[in-house]
């Protein structure tokens, strides 16, 4: 038995592995699932956003009334501020910019996510703004993801309306020097991506109207599976422009992001498929592709530990003889 | 979610053998694992080139550069023509009626500001001078002022004062700035630059790409070195800083306490331990050493633990896409056929 075991584990192993994952998927019990605080983090963050955008608007209007009892105020600012006003009122329930930044290695982890994401922005009524990081093949799953989430409407309770392109959202694309690229939206969105990944011009688009540059965003949420790109936005978005960041990422470097979450760096945080379903039951996605995959991923995770168990059994009788 | 058409269903087949393919290497190596491996490769670095060129190059180098040759070169009666007939009509679209008698001072009308020059001449200049805009289309120049207009706060509520400004805006207007002329001397600057990366296959003239990459490599640490330091070290130290007793309307927070006091001990120990300047041979040092082992045996280990994650769910994916998109898919496909 032992000798057959040692002849043919791996193959054994193999198997096993595939039939774990395979009666997971093929599972349709509910499974329930308690979202952690990480992923609340997100969630309330997009859910209070119409809230958020309307407190921003009163502090914008008191600084406002400040500077123009102030004789020595510089009338640049004012007028740089009455227009930011202006266009914060033209998009009430807040803008969001969705940064994708993973290749298709990652796609199983990171795509219900950023579905998610999308869609809980388009139920809340938010402007959704889509950019590219630094990989190039984010592009086309950017563009699948933001097409789905806008053309059905029906896989969240309550569901919302069909989303249009440049109304309701806008997908830049690809563009190289990501880290160039953001903090030229510092100064105007729209000089940074002159035309959206269509070639569409972006500055005679009805969505920019109320957005000029990062300064009209109110939150930023970057999915990415490089290491390197939330800190990315945390120096840009947070820390330049002193937006709230939150960020998914696949579970791999999830552990080395939860420093930014204590201290307040990152607002939210998905952490891999677990966060990806615990978002999902946030926002009551049906169907909920991160859900579903979560029976594979208890399955598989009591075989592994199961295997564990047997490795360390195994090599105790090896040693005892 | 199975393929709608026959185009999707032979996608779907040749995804579905190039992930068996790939699985194949738990087995052996084989001509198949190979094969799929150079295709991954091989389409994933020519899609880049492809994605690169049309979102990089092709509108930041090649169409303003375009636009700017058709525009130094284009009639400036007709330009001008186009936009008087535009504004014109935008004018037209807010204007207010003013009785007989009444002057065209703009802020005579309830609810409107001054008429501001300045602000009209910055919303013109950025519809008429941007990259993309041909001069040469009609249609194009009133969509660009269309949409600077609408998006702008300037009261256009005298068709006179509008014409009126226009016809002083004119007075300096050229239909490529000279800061346009700067610009097409940076571009090519940094085309230039671009182009010395590819010195590295020559090896004489090796020397030359040593240029971009220090202007790249600058660029990088000027931008990103005061953010880093400011949002990785100045805000982490800071978010350490914090109460070791921790205190509610109840009295003591307990779980909250012995959380800070676990992240003050972990940081310290962690950071006593990667300290090598002297011995640690006393009971106190090598007691902190071990402790911030132990801190760095727990990172690790729940590190180790989402990598199995990550991976799992990888698999999960490929075999979620087998038996969805390619078994129970191809099998819908058919049976809607018959």
């Amino acid at each position: 038995m032992l000798k057959f075991w040692r002849n043919n584990y791996r193959v054994i192993i193999y198997l096993f592995t595939f039939a774990s994952v395979w009666v997971g998927l093929v599972m349709t019990a509910k499974l329930r699932i308690n979202a952690s605080a990480a992923t609340k983090g997100l969630y309330d963050a997009l859910e209070n956003l119409p809230e958020t955008h309307a407190a921003m608007i009163r502090e914008d209007e008191e600084k406002l009334k400040k500077l123009l009892g102030d004789e020595k105020a510089d009338p640049k600012a004012i007028t740089a501020l009455e227009e930011r006003i202006s266009r914060s009122k033209i998009n009430t329930n807040g803008v969001v910019l969705l940064n994708i930044n993973y290749n298709p290695g990652s796609e199983a982890e990171l795509t219900p996510m950023s579905q998610a994401v999308c869609r809980h922005a388009f139920r809340r009524g938010a402007k959704l703004l889509i950019n590219v990081g630094y990989d190039v093949m984010s592009q086309p799953l950017a563009q699948k993801i933001i097409s789905d989430a806008a053309l059905d409407g029906r896989s969240v309770d309550p569901p919302y309306p069909f989303r249009e392109s440049g109304v309701d959202y806008l997908f830049f694309g690809f563009r190289p020097n990501a880290f160039q690229v953001y903090l030229q939206m510092g100064e105007s969105i729209t000089a940074a991506y002159e035309t959206d990944y269509s070639g569409r011009d972006t500055s005679s688009m009805p969505i920019m109207r109320g957005i000029k540059d990062f300064s009209d965003i109110d939150l930023v949420v970057t999915v990415s599976s490089f290491v390197g790109g939330p800190e990315m936005w945390i120096n840009v978005g947070k820390t330049k422009f002193g937006k709230p960041v939150a960020s998914g990422m696949t579970a791999v470097s999830a552990s080395d992001y939860y420093p930014y979450l204590q201290s307040g760096q990152l607002c939210g945080l998905l952490s891999g498929l677990r966060g990806a379903a615990e978002y999902e039951a946030l926002v009551g996605v049906n169907p909920a592709p991160a859900t579903r995959r979560m029976w594979a991923q208890l399955y598989i995770h009591t075989f592994a530990i199961l295997l564990i168990i047997i490795g360390n059994i195994e090599y105790l009788f090896r040693t005892k003889k | 979610m199975g393929p709608d058409t026959f185009i999707d269903l032979i996608g779907v087949w040749i995804a579905a053998l190039l992930t068996l393919g790939v699985y194949s290497s738990l087995i052996k190596d084989t001509f198949i694992s190979k094969l799929t491996e150079a295709v991954f490769v091989g389409v994933s670095f020519g899609m880049s080139i492809v994605f690169t060129y049309y979102n990089g190059i092709k509108p930041k180098i090649e169409e303003p550069l375009v636009r700017y040759y058709q525009n130094l070169h284009v009639d400036y009666a007709t330009v001008t023509n186009a936009v008087t007939e535009s504004m014109a009509k935008i004018a037209d679209a807010e204007t207010v009626k003013l009785s007989e008698g009444d002057s065209a001072v703009v802020d005579n009308i309830p609810g409107s500001t001054v008429f501001d020059t300045n602000r009209f001449f910055a919303v013109l200049d950025s519809a008429l001078y941007k990259q993309t805009l041909k001069l040469q289309s009609t249609n194009d120049v009133a969509v660009s002022l269309q949409s600077a207009f609408a998006s702008s706060e300037i009261n256009l509520k005298s068709k006179d004062a509008v014409m009126g400004a226009l016809n002083e805006y004119f007075k300096s207007y050229k239909t490529v700035p000279t800061s346009r002329h700067f610009w097409v001397l940076y571009i090519f600057i940094s085309v230039l630059l671009g182009l010395m990366f590819i010195t590295r296959f020559f090896p004489k003239h090796a020397w030359l790409s040593r240029f971009p990459m220090a202007y790249t490599i600058g660029i990088g640490v000027g931008m990103g070195t005061p953010l880093s330091f400011q949002s990785q070290i100045m805000q982490q130290v800071q978010a350490s800083f914090i109460p070791m007793l921790v205190r509610n309307s109840g009295g003591i927070d307990w779980l909250a306490t012995f959380g800070n006091l676990s992240l003050v001990i972990g940081t310290l120990t962690v950071l006593y331990y990667f300290f090598f300047s002297f011995k640690k041979e006393d009971a106190a040092s090598r007691g902190a050493t071990k402790i911030g082992i132990a801190y760095l045996m727990i990172g690790f280990g729940a590190s180790f633990a989402f990598t199995i994650m990550a991976r799992v769910s990888l698999l999960i994916g490929r075999i979620n896409f087998l038996q969805d998109e390619w078994i129970q898919g191809t099998y819908e496909f058919f049976k809607y056929l018959k």
